[in-house]
């Protein structure tokens, strides 16, 4: 993992965060890829006691926090254009929110590299499929 | 039925940490028929919903780094501005081209990235000679 000074974190959470933003935006996803990797190299070069390195779930846990606003604008620009309706995205709540919270609960208690590398896969097959269809 | 579940699955991956973005997207577009822009917009949606209740528990139980947050999601709403714009502006299938790319890319980093972790936990083996 890269060491940085303050400043340097700095301006990697700056350009990290446009980017990210960015992402968000034009996609409707991602950026939190990025948002995580942005803060395991800034919050590790913060941490001084190279025994205790910034916790794999504290960064994650950052980075929902810092794309949650960001999440929100996209999401506010996106019906401003007409893309989506408050209607259909109802449909959507009861389920978002069960699962979000039994995701939070289980962190702790599910095989999360099993099941990690299984999604890897499937997302990589899924934008093949996006690429090659017409 | 169907639907019901496999919202809850995302959610499920999403409040794990594991990801969860494209699922959604994949889901409405290649499955239900959706546009690709709508699928977007309610893939974020659906993200505020799930993380904002995921992010309950983590705030509870996790270290926050308010100042690192603060400027990572102040530029980030800086960049999400833009890209919302840009979005609203390309075509459907320029867009969806865009986020099957985005899927592969970042696939192909998160697998590099996972088995550079394992094999760095791996135990050396010794040499012949070695004690």
């Amino acid at each position: 993992m890269v060491k940085l000074n303050s400043r340097q974190s700095a301006l990697l959470l700056v350009v990290g965060g446009l980017a990210s933003g960015f992402l968000n935006g034009l996609l409707g996803a991602g950026g939190g890829i990025l948002a995580v990797l942005v803060l395991s190299t800034v919050l590790s070069s913060a941490n001084r006691d190279p025994s205790s390195p910034a916790d794999r779930r504290d960064v994650f846990a950052n980075a929902l926090a810092s794309m949650l606003p960001t999440a929100a604008v996209s999401a506010a620009r996106y019906a401003a254009h007409g893309a989506i309706r408050i209607e259909n995205a109802l449909t959507y709540v009861l389920p978002a929110i069960a699962g979000g919270l039994a995701g939070a609960l289980l962190l702790d208690r599910l095989p999360v590299t099993a099941v990690r590398r299984t999604f890897i896969v499937i997302t990589i097959f899924s934008g093949i499929v996006m690429l090659l269809r017409d | 039925m169907m639907f019901l579940l496999i919202a809850f699955g995302i959610a499920l991956l999403s409040g794990m940490g594991v990801g969860s973005g494209g699922l959604l997207v994949i889901y409405l577009t290649l499955l239900e028929d959706t546009p690709q822009l709508t699928a977007q917009g309610i893939n974020l949606l659906f993200f505020l919903f799930a993380s904002a209740a995921s992010l309950l528990i983590h705030l509870a139980r996790r270290k926050i780094f308010g100042g690192a947050v603060l400027v990572l999601s102040l530029c980030g709403i800086a960049g999400a501005l833009l890209g919302s714009a840009v979005a609203a502006q390309i075509s459907p299938a320029l867009l969806g081209k865009l986020f099957g790319g985005s899927l592969v890319i970042t696939g192909i980093y998160s697998l590099a990235r996972e088995k550079k972790g394992s094999s760095a936990a791996k135990p050396q083996k010794r040499g012949k000679n070695e004690p």
